[in-house]
């Protein structure tokens, strides 16, 4: 148990070189198995082997990973970013009062035990929102751990019994039926018509025959393995076990997809934003901390201002605007059926360059429908699906469809259940056989209809030996019927004549031969799956009615027989998917197709979806050749429209300069045939030359890739419970269409938090401005940190939220995605014109507001310089202002609240005009508008809340404000009108001269 | 570049927005600290070239110089509203109200949060600080222009309408003297008592535009009874807690009445003389620390201990040892 653990957690660690799944146990023979198991073939292993190897080996289960505690998930976001400069100021308010608690008990002040405490709780709430709003599921291994069957019928001892499936070990011969999921890696002993369903494993649906035969070197390949997790859909079979719980092909990519938190790119932005502000906060509190010393102030008191700076530095408030206008936008996008698991994600789409997207299901419709048919000198017709094609119109075609019917095994589930459409008509059989089916149905209206007037006497099913079948009807008039289809080629050389429209049969000649291949070719090269159909009347003479017909002997003709035509099929594109990818290509936005399927089919599906356009130069990197003649265009950028279809094998080989060559430079690329690890290399390789990577998929094969990515991208209804926990996001309606919304999301929300950050930001200046005044020019203090507080958390918060709301300026989608080196969140400049413009024209409205006050009640400007320490002394209890009246201390400290209340006030009353003038960032605000309703109740509560702290007695004590006189509420307007004026005239400006110097210094 | 392209259907790179207005195939350099600080290819130090930095200075030097210009001009139109003479809020309603508070004398500047006046009468330079504090809040007294003899029934109310100095009127002061106070040993000759351990201590009510006094309509409290003249405001000490009143001996007021009212209202003038009262303490404990406490008597002077409104704390202790020997300094 311990080793296995250690080989998990190294796995983990050398996630780099990841590899592929790989065992030989396929390629040697059973009997050398049964010896390394020690195992007999007859009677199983004994109790006691199977005791002994479950120490050895472990439980049949995959290995949870390490779940961090949520304790500690808390602690660290209790102490992360802004927190912990918050505690920083908490502790040292703490400290301060303990200091002169100790010092005297009695004279110590509480205001710092009280800030204190306020900032502690500040903290911890805004924590415990951050932290419920974030707190993500990690539900990845619980998904994986769903798949595995609760039992399995073991032969042990001889007898066969049925024990739990995490007790199984290799050396265990188990039985499986149709109907169980695969309880272990299997080698296969003995099948009888069983058949897998791999899709869970490679993502391609289709029913895979298995049998004892080694078929392939590749074991994902090979017809004698069957896969933990897998589905067994038909037949019976008896495997022995070789492979369990991690060490399995399902536990290699278990081992694969593990969260990386903090992956998405609004995380680092947030981590930068945190990282500029902390340097600011704590540059500018030491320098002050460093004066004040100098100033000769006491210890404390110097702590005292360095609180005080951090507190008005920090924006306490933004970390939870961030969460909830990313919420809000989560909200949006789910509206439209995109559901997001990871906030952070949100955002992620909009800054994304590269969609690695997966084919089956996510860009096609995973039907396989009926899309072309030929006969002979007949055109290859297209028919697209809906359009009524009249089976009498050629005698050809009614043959061709006849023989289509009669020679299927599909059939719809609920045959009388017309009401539904015949596309969404669930039927069974093999995908191709249901296509055909559909067709049918859709061409002669019922296909039973015909299948009862011409009963099946006889039928060889098809296998993949003669890749054929044939089944022979009995008519109400006439001979006997024999119908076959299969492999054009195959069809083709059993028949000796043709049917022509309206004409007698013709014998099979070269002209007929080469329209046949050009159309077979044809075909083939749009990915197409081909089959042919041939039909013969068999010789009523030699075949009476009661003739009675041996398929194991073949008492009939298989050759000699009558050509009809073709039917050819693929997986079609889903509606709406090729303007989808058209739109993200505008967008800026490389789209890569990433599947497990042909190249061939692969590259036609990406021309039908504009992943390749039309004209584009192909080229097929498919065998060792290919790519030794590949040159990865270096520095030319004219190859960049050369579009490229990569097969798996291929890219194992290529070397990782020019795969890095590759994802850097071309814009449409097919990788094809690739493996979970190939995909998990192709999104590393994107994300290594600096591309942020969008990956979708839907198959427990994708969920590495998936959870590697920047964003992972799950299909809501076909996808897997596994792809979906290791997504970010899940597209409800399976489109690829949905993406292209969610990058318009993602988009704006980009835009909009960067102006909530400038209007959040702005308010910190005429904040932090009281105490350096307080400090250098010993100004009775002007603001004080509680009503910072107000500020930062209570008036700015909804209008901050708000933002959220806000229109796009301009056609978002018509521009390349943000650089994530370039384009920040917040950079420098978004500073510099938060802080040293408006919140610079903010603070002055604040300190005219402030003077105002002083002055209409005795104290002017000039008589305030150097009072700080008279003004702040107990002992003085008759404090001398500019007209002589003397002031007590308590009516001193009364006047200071008014100032607070004051510059509180002012600052509102700014911050109004911010919130309006950081609506735009390029347009005039008569072409925005002011359609955010949102926002226009966030000024109203601005104004509300504002009126509440100032003039609700209790309150107003508790938050040390008080009422204000109308004058002085009058005094900062124009400050908030200039601010108003100024961001329209340097957007005006801006408009006029992009790239100027003032778009230069101020466009954030 | 974009002849090259030439033919691309999707050329996201040549719409107007790209990337904040930047090019966004700008290629991202590696750019050192070093390179930061100096970068000699683009002769760029600290990320802006001379010409950078020019402009941007002079931006923000025309920015600040605009903002400036409006904050000035902001300033003065509300100094212009503002009269010289009163200010806008006094009186009742206003912050500063209708309740005189009270101070008290010697403070002393170097030790300015400390309400202790702590002195050794063995040791001039002891008491040396508060003594010449008293000295420059008195010398004020000294000068006479612009005040005037108010003889009874004189007062400041003479001269003074809504508050303001009545420019038709003499517009002098009363005058206040500092004759009494030298009677009772409180002078700079003695020290102002501190030599003799007897300290007299300078109570005032806090100047308020528009206050008066106001007369006890019935029963003068007890404290002052005896004392209390009409118009006037009387002033009584004791000792904070207990242990103090047992300790703090014997209080002289000087007067006994406490402040004249004539000297009321203030207003802004040119030589007002703020009136005062004196405590004298003549049986100070020696070496002991008494907490005092003085109340203002008067109709409109409210005591609330809770605001430390009519009231002021300090604290005495009166020391008697011989000095110890005073090395340099």
């Amino acid at each position: 148990m311990e080793k296995l653990k250690n080989l998990f957690s190294r796995k983990k660690k050398a996630k780099k070189d990841a590899k592929d799944f790989e065992t030989t146990d396929h390629q040697v023979e059973l009997s050398e198995l049964y010896a390394r198991f020690g195992v007999d073939p007859v009677k199983g292993l004994s109790s006691e082997a199977a005791a002994q190897k479950l120490e050895q080996y472990g439980r049949n289960q995959l290995t949870p990973p390490k779940v961090t505690p949520v304790w500690l998930l808390f602690l660290k976001t209790m102490f992360s970013g802004f927190n912990v400069l918050l505690w920083l100021g908490c502790t040292a308010s703490c400290v301060c009062y303990a200091i002169e608690y100790s010092q005297d008990p009695w004279d110590a002040k509480t205001d710092n035990l009280y800030l204190g405490i306020v900032l502690g709780v500040v903290v911890f709430v805004t924590a415990i929102f951050q932290f419920t709003q974030e707190r993500k599921s990690s539900t990845i291994m619980k998904s994986f751990a769903e798949m595995i069957p609760p039992k399995a019928k073991v032969l042990r001892d001889g007898k066969v019994s049925e024990i739990k499936a995490v007790e199984l070990v290799p050396g265990d011969i188990v039985h499986v039926e149709f109907g169980d999921t695969t309880p272990a890696d299997l080698r296969i002993i003995e099948a009888r018509g069983m058949k897998v369903d791999n899709s869970s494993l490679t993502g391609e649906n289709e029913p895979i025959a298995r049998k004892p035969e080694c078929t392939a070197v590749n074991p994902m390949e090979t017809r004698n393995l069957a896969f933990f997790g897998t589905n067994i859909v038909e037949g019976t079979g008896v495997g022995l076990v070789i492979l369990t719980g991690d060490k399995t092909a399902m536990g290699n990519i278990a081992g694969l997809t593990h969260k990386e938190a903090g992956k998405a790119p609004i995380h680092a932005e947030m981590h930068n934003f945190i990282r500029i502000i902390g340097i600011v906060a704590v540059g500018i509190g030491l320098t002050f901390f460093a004066i004040s010393l100098l100033y000769k102030y006491h210890f404390l008191e110097a702590l005292v201002f360095l609180i005080g700076i951090i507190v008005a530095n920090v924006p306490e408030g933004i970390v939870c605007t961030v969460t909830i206008c990313l919420t809000l936008t989560a909200v949006k996008m789910r509206k439209k059926n995109c559901l997001v698991k990871n906030l952070e994600a949100v955002e992620t789409l909009g800054s994304t360059s590269t969609i690695c997207s997966d084919k089956t299901g996510t860009l096609t419709q995973n039907k396989m429908t009926v899309t072309h048919f030929w006969f002979p000198e007949g055109k290859a017709t297209y028919c697209a699906p809906g359009e009524n094609i009249d089976p009498n119109g050629t005698t050809a075609l009614a043959a061709l469809i006849r023989s289509a019917t009669l020679c299927s095994r599909a059939d719809f589930k609920d045959p009388e259940n017309k009401s539904v459409e015949i596309q969404k008509r669930e039927a069974t059989g093999d995908a191709s056989e249901i296509a055909i089916l559909r067709f049918c149905e859709r061409t002669t209206g019922d296909v039973h209809v015909m299948r009862q007037a011409n009963p099946k006497v006889a039928e060889i099913p098809f296998n993949s030996a003669n890749k054929y079948q044939v089944s022979i009807h009995k008519r109400p008039k006439g001979p006997f019927l024999l119908v076959m289809k299969g492999a054009p080629e195959q069809i083709y050389a059993r028949c000796s004549t043709y049917s022509r429209p309206g004409l007698p049969d013709e014998p099979v000649s070269s002209d007929f031969a080469k329209s046949f291949e050009k159309v077979n070719a044809h075909l083939g090269k749009k990915g197409e799956r081909v089959l042919g159909f041939c039909d013969f009347e068999l010789d009523p003479e030699k075949f009476p009615p009661d003739f009675t017909f041996d398929t194991e002997v073949t008492n009939f003709p298989l050759t000699g027989l009558r050509f009809l035509g073709v039917i050819s099929m693929i997986d079609p594109p889903r509606p709406g998917v090729p303007e989808a990818v058209k739109l993200c290509q505008n967008a800026g936005i490389r789209v890569a197709m990433v599947t497990g399927d042909h190249p061939i089919t692969a590259t036609a599906i990406a021309k039908q979806v504009n992943i390749i356009r039309e004209n584009a130069k192909v080229t097929l990197i498919v065998e060792d050749k290919d790519r030794e003649n590949f040159r990865p265009c270096d520095g030319d950028f004219s190859v960049q429209d050369e579009a490229l279809v990569i097969h798996g094998e291929q890219l194992k080989k290529l070397t990782d300069k020019e795969l890095e060559n590759i994802v850097r430079n071309h814009r449409q690329v097919v990788f094809a045939r690739t493996s979970p690890v190939q995909k998990l290399i192709i999104v590393t390789a994107y994300q290594s030359v600096g591309k942020i990577v969008a990956v979708t998929g839907d198959g427990v094969n994708d969920a590495p890739a998936l959870s590697k990515a920047h964003i992972g991208i799950a299909m809501g209804i076909t996808g897997t419970e596994v792809s979906k926990s290791a997504a970010d996001m899940i597209l409800l309606n399976d489109n690829f269409t949905s993406i292209v919304t969610a990058v318009e999301e993602g988009r704006l929300i980009f835009d909009n938090l960067k102006k909530s950050i400038a209007y959040t930001l702005t308010s910190n200046v005429p904040e932090l401005t009281p105490f350096l005044v307080y400090v250098v020019f010993g100004l009775p203090l002007p603001m004080s940190i509680i009503a910072i507080l107000c500020i930062d958390l209570g008036t700015d918060m909804w209008p901050a939220i708000s933002y959220a709301y806000e229109v796009a300026e301009s056609d978002i989608m018509q521009r390349p995605p943000r650089d994530p080196k370039y384009d920040r969140l917040v950079n420098f400049r978004l500073l510099r014109y938060s802080y040293l413009q408006i919140g610079f024209i903010q603070g002055m409205a604040g300190f005219m507001t402030y003077a105002a006050v002083m002055a209409d009640n005795g104290f002017r400007l000039n008589d305030l310089y150097n009072l700080r320490l008279r003004w702040e002394d107990k002992g003085i209890n008759d404090l001398t202002d500019s007209f002589g009246q003397e002031w007590s201390f308590e009516e001193r400290k009364c006047l200071e609240k008014c100032c607070h209340a004051a510059f509180f006030y002012a600052i509102v009353v700014v911050q109004w005009a911010d919130l309006i003038a950081s609506k735009m960032r390029t347009n005039s605000i008569v072409a925005h508008g002011f359609a955010n309703k949102a926002l226009n109740m966030g000024m109203l509560s601005t104004v509300l809340l504002c009126v509440f702290l100032l003039y609700t007695p209790f309150v107003n004590q508790m938050f040390a404000l008080m009422p204000l006189r109308l004058r002085w509420c009058l005094i900062a307007i124009p400050y908030a009108f200039l601010i108003f004026t100024y961001d329209e005239m340097r957007r005006y400006w801006n408009r006029l001269h992009p790239q100027g110097l003032v778009f230069n210094e101020t466009f954030y | 570049m974009s002849a090259k392209k030439g033919g691309s259907r999707y050329q996201p790179e040549e719409t107007s927005l790209v990337a904040n207005g930047k090019p966004a195939a700008a290629p991202v350099q590696k750019t050192g600290f070093k390179h930061f600080l100096y970068n000699k290819e683009e002769g760029s130090c600290l990320g802006r070239t001379a010409k950078s930095w020019f402009q941007i200075l002079l931006f923000y030097i025309i920015f600040y110089t605009l903002l400036a210009c409006f904050w000035l001009g902001c300033l003065y139109l509300f100094l212009s509203t503002l009269d010289y003479q009163l200010p806008r809020y006094h009186g009742p309603g206003t912050i500063i109200g209708v309740n005189p508070g009270l101070g008290y004398q010697p403070w002393v500047k170097s030790d300015p949060e400390s309400t202790l006046i702590r002195f050794n009468t063995k040791d001039p330079e002891s008491y040396k600080n508060y003594v010449e504090a008293l000295d420059k809040y008195l010398e004020k007294y000294g000068n006479t222009t612009n005040t005037r003899t108010c003889g009874p029934g004189q007062s400041n109310k003479d001269v003074i309408v809504d508050g303001k100095l009545d420019n038709s009127t003499v517009g002098e002061a009363c005058r206040f003297n500092l004759d009494t106070f030298a009677k009772a040993g409180c002078s700079k000759a003695n020290a102002y008592g501190f030599k003799d351990g007897k300290p007299c201590i300078i109570l005032s009510l806090n100047r308020l535009i528009g206050w008066t006094p106001e007369d006890y309509d019935g029963d003068v409290p007890a404290e002052v009874a005896g004392r209390y003249k009409k118009g006037s405001v009387a002033f009584n000490c004791e000792g904070t807690y207990d242990p103090d009143r047992e300790y703090i001996g014997e209080r002289q007021y000087v007067p006994p009445e406490g402040i004249d009212g004539r000297f009321f209202p203030y207003a802004v003038m040119p030589n007002y003389h703020q009136p005062i009262a004196l405590v004298k303490f003549n049986s100070l404990p020696v070496n002991r620390l008494v907490q005092i406490q003085c109340r203002g008597y008067a109709k409109n002077v409210i005591y609330d201990i809770e605001n430390g409104l009519g009231l002021v704390n300090f604290e005495l202790i009166r020391e008697d040892y011989p000095p110890k020997p005073r090395t340099e300094e």
